[in-house]
């Protein structure tokens, strides 16, 4: 178990270089100079190019990258441009509003999606079902944005009960987090209806029927925890979805979370918090990941021993 | 089922017939029928089925894949599968109360407790995430409130009965880990956790090496004895069925076509079908003789043929055979217990004679 642990924070590692990578040399060649950003239109071509020097930007790209990996495995993630602080910690003092955020949607998904899936399942080709079905297959095909604004146009500019951006109490949660939940329990209610069906005629359910167990003792125990473990593994990858949904629903209701600065980053070209956005991001995709494949040797004991 | 047909008139008793333990059966099976919806029609898959069985006797039900054996077994422990299927009519009496016509939740109760099944594939009917002990150890804690560590306990001391070496240390061990001989232990161990007085075995040897299917056999018959208890032993071994059952139904496409004692049946098969699969046994005495298959192919439930469904592979058939549907009858000069439907039943048992 251990070295099994120990091998995935390897590869995360591995992951997490491959992330932040990209994001550098993409950000250098995309057009845009920060330098011209900061000092604005009506700056001289003699201090774009001091500044451009004092950034460090009139290096070649690949020292650039080596400076920067240097300091990165010395936990330097570089400085924002804009405010001249550390990059990281600028991201980091956003990071427990997202975190909110996200956990807000998860916990929502996970309470609505897997009772509706579990009673879609056990109410199949009937019209509970079929309601619960066409619910979560709109809900999946809507863009975020999308539902986003007509969120905020029905209940923040309609009905007025609800703020349409900003933070503070936790009427400012909904809208955001509803926005963000919607797709992700979408796919939770049609995995778990059709994991759960796929197993309610699986040898061991009719064992525990024959067993003279109450039909709530057949289900839960017997039928879910073997639907669940195909289930589990998408959630995880789904989270990855969740963060990068973050990114947009945060711009949408003006949260003011990672993925808003990472937005106002990119636009800015302060590639320092660009890049410490990304990889923080990709930290807790790896982290997730990680947890989910950890969970799914707990549900299925048969993965144990290949582990 | 209309019109004279060879043995209509009802024949007497014969001496020789064996004499059954008095007393009310134990379970009583009437004209059980059981259907299936499928996208091509309905299947009757068991098609008007009656059957007792009495305290401490086993009968076996015989039959081909999708003769409905299975099935009838599902509705005597009420899991048919559904929606797909459902029972259309007859009485299951368990102790003279009809199980069809009783709530659910209280058929449910018998379940386990009076009336245990073990399944064909002991892999797939073990829940392959929990572990054993928790799988014996329910019967306990949900049926008798037993706690979690007294039903492991008793978890324990069963998994020592039914023959599973260092059950303690094994006790929390998942499925994957035992072999299939050792899991189809398990499953008799979860039937017989609160002493069923009727034990439903589906094929519990199938699925298992042909090294430890006597083993599990011998099992099943040395814990009847030890219980008293009675036994429906479904399987397609003829050979199986010679060493425990008492009685035999044999079952062709959803009914009942020949019944008996085991001896009797046996030795004067008056149906053709079970003289097909009685000629289909290995000789170990003249090993390199050819097998003799029963010539065509499983029935299509959705399209029968008109008359005895039997008809297409039957070396016997004749005009009557298409004509009209031989209903289950005394066999001629036979015990009264010994039923077959066939038209021509008495010949047949006397080509079974000529052939000995």
């Amino acid at each position: 178990m251990g070295a099994y642990v120990a091998r995935r924070l390897f590869f995360a590692l591995f992951v997490l270089w491959g992330a932040v990578s990209v994001i550098f040399l993409v950000l250098r060649l995309v057009p845009g100079d920060p330098a011209v950003v900061l000092l604005g239109p009506d700056a001289n071509p003699d201090q774009i190019a001091a500044l451009r020097a004092r950034m460090g930007l009139d290096q070649p790209i690949i020292v650039q990258y080596g400076i920067y990996m240097r300091d990165v495995v010395q936990l330097d993630f570089g400085d924002s441009f804009r405010f001249h602080t550390d990059a990281m910690d600028h991201v980091l003092a956003h990071l427990p509003n997202s975190a909110q955020l996200a956990v807000t949607s998860v916990c929502l998904a996970l309470l609505v999606g897997f009772p509706l899936g579990i009673i879609a399942a056990l109410k199949a080709n009937t019209v509970v079902d079929r309601v619960i079905s066409v619910f979560s297959l709109a809900t999946q095909s809507l863009p975020n944005f999308w539902v986003g604004i007509v969120l905020i146009l029905v209940f923040a500019r309609g009905l007025q009960v609800l703020p349409s951006y900003g933070q503070g109490s936790w009427q400012h949660l909904v809208l955001p987090s509803v926005t963000l939940a919607l797709p992700f329990l979408a796919i939770l209610v049609r995995l778990t209806r059709s994991g759960l069906l796929e197993v309610i005629h699986e040898g061991y359910v009719q064992t525990a029927r024959a067993k003279g167990l109450r039909e709530r003792a057949v289900i839960f125990p017997h039928a879910l925890r073997n639907a669940l473990i195909p289930v589990i593994t998408v959630v995880g990858l789904q989270f990855g979805a969740l963060l990068g949904g973050t990114v947009i629903v945060e711009t949408v209701f003006a949260w003011p979370g990672v993925g808003r600065v990472l937005i106002e980053s990119i636009s800015h070209r302060d590639y320092g918090v660009v890049q410490a956005a990304i990889l923080l991001i990709a930290a807790a995709f790896v982290v997730t990941n990680l947890v989910v494949d950890l969970l799914y040797g707990y549900l299925d004991p048969r993965v144990r021993l290949a582990g | 089922m209309t019109g004279p047909t060879p043995h209509t008139q009802a024949h007497e008793r014969s001496a020789g017939a064996p004499l059954r333990a008095a007393g009310a059966p134990l379970l009583s099976v009437h004209d059980l029928r059981v259907e299936f919806g499928t996208r091509a029609g309905i299947i009757r898959a068991v098609d008007g089925v009656s059957f007792d069985v009495r305290p401490g006797e086993t009968l076996a039900i015989l039959g081909e894949s999708g003769s409905g054996k299975s099935v009838t077994s599902q509705a005597i422990m009420g899991i048919v599968p559904k929606p797909a299927g459902r029972v259309t009519g007859g009485q299951i009496r368990y102790r003279g109360a009809d199980l069809l016509s009783r709530p659910p939740g209280e058929v449910r109760k018998l379940r386990g407790t009076e009336i245990s099944m073990v399944f064909q594939d002991p892999l797939s009917s073990l829940n392959p995430v929990f572990r054993i002990g928790y799988q014996i150890g329910e019967m306990f804690r949900r049926h008798r409130g037993y706690s979690r560590r007294d039903a492991r306990d008793a978890a324990v001391e069963l998994m020592e009965r039914v023959g599973i070496p260092a059950a303690r240390e094994r006790v929390d061990d998942f499925p994957h880990q035992f072999s299939g001989g050792m899991r189809q232990r398990i499953m008799i161990a979860i039937a017989l956790a609160l002493d069923p007085a009727l034990l439903i075995a589906d094929e519990p040897t199938t699925a298992l090496d042909v090294t430890v299917q006597a083993q599990i056999m011998r099992l099943l018959a040395r814990l009847q004895r030890e219980e008293g208890m009675s036994m429906i032993l479904i399987t397609h071994d003829l050979g199986v069925v010679a060493d425990v059952a008492d009685r035999v139904l044999m079952m062709y496409a959803g009914r009942v076509v020949e019944t008996g004692d085991i001896r009797e049946v046996y030795d004067h098969s008056a149906h053709p079908y079970t003289n097909g699969l009685m000629a289909s046994i290995p000789d170990l005495d003249h090993p390199s003789d050819r097998l003799t298959p029963i010539s065509g192919s499983p029935p299509n439930l959705l399209d029968l043929p008109s008359g005895c469904s039997f008809r297409p592979r039957c070396p016997h058939a004749r005009q009557l055979c298409a004509d009209d549907d031989p209903g289950l009858y005394h066999v001629g000069q036979r015990p009264v217990s010994h039923l077959a439907a066939c038209h021509f039943a008495e010949e047949v048992t006397a080509d079974v004679r000529e052939r000995i």
